[in-house]
């Protein structure tokens, strides 16, 4: 009786695909709820988390208060594909936060981090972040205001990347194929990451 | 918060479960559905969700799955084909 095979219906079911999980950071305002939501077939959907330092499994809380539990927002949307389902996770703006929680980076492939080249401040955090723990990641600078006073390189100076191989594209975070250029970004990213160092392409 | 689970029987299938859980195996129906999709679609925060969710997986109504794991993650040609998926999508 408990059976799923003598119970599934005529229809085969569908397959169970392999999550794959991408983080779109960047600091506040910067576009991360717009670029969620222009490329996510769902619409993007609130979800939080509360997060304490009982429960965060850090060895040293020194300096730490139990009082300093916090809630936390993220963005969800996601992307079917026919071979995996991407979850895209648009990060809280609490970056303060971010070193406890380690739930935040297990299993994400790689993560996006939005700039606004007139607040670029907003988003060191997370490009330290990601490159002290060594996730892929793209910069994605958001010219939804039309332009932007810099270029790429310039990008790269002020945010002082450490991977001179991390793209900078410029994108419209209100533009369904101008985020989904910024993913094939970071797809391409990760699979030149992947290549063996000794077996270039040309 | 981001495993995906998927239920492991039709929720008409199991009505003298809690209706809570019925809900839950409507919801999980698909190709798989984000413990954080569940939780926002719940109401609900993610951590008491996931205690929630640990209880189907007990009974064995649902199955879950974690994101890829980074040595998976890191094969090339599944990085290319989910590439040009999403170039299609």
């Amino acid at each position: 009786m408990n059976e799923p095979d003598t119970l599934a219906p005529d229809a085969v079911r569908d397959a169970y695909l392999p999550p794959v999980k991408i983080l779109v950071a960047g600091g506040f305002g910067v576009g991360k709820t717009t670029a969620v939501g222009a490329v996510s077939e769902i619409t993007p959907l609130r979800t939080e988390e509360r997060l304490s330092a009982a429960g965060v499994g850090v060895d040293d809380l020194s300096g730490i208060e139990q009082k300093s539990a916090t809630t936390v927002a993220m963005d969800f949307g996601r992307i079917t594909l026919d071979v995996a389902v991407l979850m895209l996770f648009g990060t809280p703006g609490q970056e303060r936060f971010w070193f406890m929680w380690d739930d935040l980076l297990r299993g994400a492939l790689g993560a996006v981090v939005l700039v606004d080249t007139r607040r670029l401040d907003r988003s060191f955090a997370a490009v330290d972040f990601f490159e002290s723990r060594d996730l892929p990641f793209v910069v994605a600078a958001n010219c939804f205001h039309g332009e932007q006073d810099y270029d790429p390189e310039e990008i790269r100076d002020a945010l002082t990347l450490r991977e001179p191989s991390t793209p900078i594209v410029m994108f419209d975070a209100r533009r369904r194929d101008s985020v989904r250029g910024v993913l094939l970004a970071l797809m391409d990213h990760l699979i030149a990451s992947a290549q063996p160092a000794h077996a270039q392409r040309t | 918060m981001h495993s995906t689970v998927r239920a492991a029987v039709p929720a008409d299938d199991a009505r003298s479960i809690p209706a809570e859980w019925q809900t839950i195996l409507r919801l999980c129906a698909g190709p798989g559905i984000a413990v954080a999709e569940l939780a926002a679609r719940l109401d609900m925060r993610v951590t008491p969700a996931a205690v929630l969710l640990a209880q189907l997986l007990e009974q064995g109504l649902i199955e879950h799955r974690p994101p890829m794991s980074d040595p998976d993650a890191m094969n090339i040609d599944f990085l290319r084909r989910i590439r040009s998926g999403l170039e299609r999508a």
